[in-house]
């Protein structure tokens, strides 16, 4: 009662003037790859920085025409979903036996798993480039492209923080499930794959989702692998079509955007899915 | 039955083991190998036995100190500034209201975005005016009659700048994080402090701070670690420069591979970054403990 209309009004200034200073320059990229070059560049001095117009997609066709656009964005996709599907065949099974077999070292090597969470990749990059280089003469086999595309995902399947995610996640459903399962005959298989696996969905959904994000964003792996413009990333894409001369700031802010959608999409589908399925082992609790 | 339950287990741990062992331990262990060989980067195989003459060429190097130093530097800066705002704005938009929901989404929008994306990005606003144009900042100063500035083309500005752009990037995360913290923190210790007579400050004080202790000390460690490893925004903006000075130690080992051809270089600094990270994380991990214990 005591708080008066202005500084209520006051406050939403301020809110607003804040949240404006974190989205102003993505909405400057958006507008921006909509525009003439040269409007982005005359507009700077104005708020007519932040509008697309004149509005034109000449941007993407430019940037589609000058880059491999196409291949980039398949590579990446193919790399992601490798990553994503490989790492939950040998992060889960790994993670469920931590939480419910017994067999002898399992303290031990879990320790020595999840000590391995505070190793970043920064610091191994050089000597795992050298052991992946390795195996370089399959490239000659396979082609290129294929031998990047594993070598960009391969050695992020097994990681042990999806494992020790999973792991705390098995360890919070109730055994009653698959012991019901045993007493009607399942073996260990069974009682993981059809009972635990799905009721795990939303820790799964999570770990997915984080795999996602961290390749389609990585950065410096890729530098170091790809060689070759039908081989990149899309990071790496933007990376390099960012310093292609002619530079064409509508076109790199494209690139920009274009990068960015599918893991928004990612984002927002995923995110959906996580709520759904917490509701959903909610109601079933 | 026994064998065959161990056989089991065995099956479900032995692919994440064996990958885990193949691309991170052993990773580990070769650098500390290649660290004290001759390995250029043509070669296959490691060359001649060197000992510590790697890291002794590491330490004499102008380059690589100035990398640790940018690096600490960069640190430094980022994570109070960063922890401080995280805190400042989990604070603010701590409830359920339209507007400090819409808030925190925006201050969180950024994180959803690749660096290498927003690094792009804010080199063309970062951009010095020039007779042909100038990016949306000095666009700025200009339009309000100000001075434009060289920003990322300075050895004073860019680092400055670097941050400014790294700390609104990463900010909406940790407020995420301390976010979900304060929820942890009992009402009935706030109605504790009023019946007592605490105000607003008296409240913060003393029941906020000492309850979100755990949450801010885990907020400092993985900040902490990503600034360390920052790669990705000099390395679009600035390329290390100018004349070095936002060369962070990820970019020297990168560059001491691929540019100077010299694995051996490349990975005596990968040691010396694993001990520094590896001794930063201990630390703060204690620090973390702390907390926990404080709380």
């Amino acid at each position: 009662m005591r708080r008066a209309v202005i500084p209520v009004l006051l406050r939403t200034l301020i809110a607003a003037a804040v949240a404006l200073l974190f989205i102003a320059p993505l909405l400057w990229m958006l507008a921006g790859s909509f525009k003439p070059d040269a409007a982005v560049h005359d507009d700077v001095q104005s708020l007519r920085s932040f509008v697309p117009s004149p509005f034109t997609l000449e941007n993407y066709a430019e940037a589609a025409r000058r880059t491999q656009l196409a291949d980039t964005m398949l590579n990446t996709a193919l790399v992601v979903l490798l990553v994503a599907v490989g790492g939950l065949l040998v992060n889960a099974p790994a993670a469920y036996a931590f939480a419910r077999l017994r067999f002898p070292g399992r303290e031990a090597l879990f320790l020595l798993l999840v000590s391995t969470i505070i190793i970043p990749i920064e610091v191994i990059v050089i000597p795992l480039f050298m052991t992946v280089r390795t195996t370089r003469g399959i490239a000659e086999v396979v082609g290129e492209r294929p031998w990047t595309i594993a070598a960009l995902s391969v050695p992020f399947m097994a990681k042990a923080f999806n494992i020790f995610l999973l792991r705390q996640y098995f360890l919070t459903l109730p055994r009653s499930l698959e012991e019901a399962a045993y007493v009607d005959g399942a073996g260990v298989w069974r009682a993981f794959w059809r009972i635990a696996l799905p009721n795990a969905a939303p820790a799964l959904g999570t770990v997915i989702l984080l795999d996602l994000v961290i390749h389609w964003n990585d950065f410096l792996w890729p530098l170091v692998i790809c060689q070759g413009e039908r081989s990149r990333t899309i990071q790496l894409g933007l990376a390099n079509f960012f310093t292609q001369p002619p530079i064409s700031w509508g076109s790199i802010l494209a690139y920009a955007v274009i990068a960015t959608i599918p893991l928004a999409l990612a984002f927002l589908i995923g995110q959906r899915w996580i709520v759904q399925s917490l509701a959903g082992t909610g109601r079933r609790g | 039955m026994r064998g065959r339950d161990r056989i089991i287990a065995f099956t479900f741990i032995a692919p994440a083991t064996a990958l885990i062992a193949l691309f991170v331990l052993w990773p580990v262990v070769s650098c500390f190998i290649t660290a004290a060989h001759d390995a250029p980067l043509t070669q296959a195989e490691l060359g001649d036995y060197t000992g510590l003459r790697n890291v002794n060429a590491l330490i004499d190097g102008v380059s690589f100190r100035r990398s640790v130093r940018n690096t600490i530097y960069f640190t430094v800066l980022v994570v109070p500034m960063q922890t401080i705002l995280a805190l400042l704005l989990a604070l603010w938009t701590y409830g359920t209201s339209r507007r400090k929901r819409a808030l925190r989404l925006c201050v969180f929008l950024p994180t959803a975005f690749s660096l290498t994306v927003l690094s792009v990005v804010w080199k063309l606003m970062y951009e010095p005016a020039t007779a042909t144009g100038a990016g949306l900042f000095n666009g700025l100063l200009l339009a309000i009659g100000l001075e434009a500035q060289p920003f990322l083309t300075s050895t004073a500005q860019a680092m400055p700048a670097i941050v400014i752009m790294s700390v609104w990037q990463g900010v909406g995360l940790q407020m995420m994080i301390l976010l979900a913290g304060l929820q942890t923190v009992p009402s009935r210790l706030y109605e504790a402090a009023t019946i007592d007579g605490a105000g607003r400050l008296g409240r913060f004080v003393h029941v906020t701070l000492p309850g979100l202790a755990p949450t801010l000390a885990f907020v400092v460690m993985i900040t902490t670690i990503f600034a360390l490893k920052f790669f990705v925004q000099p390395f679009i903006m600035t390329r290390g420069g100018p004349q070095g000075a936002t060369l962070s130690i990820v970019q020297y080992v990168y560059e001491a591979a691929f540019r100077q051809r010299d694995l051996g270089l490349a990975c005596a600094a990968g040691v010396v970054f694993f001990i520094i990270v590896s001794g930063i994380t201990g630390l703060l991990h204690g620090l973390v403990r702390r907390a926990e214990a404080l709380s």
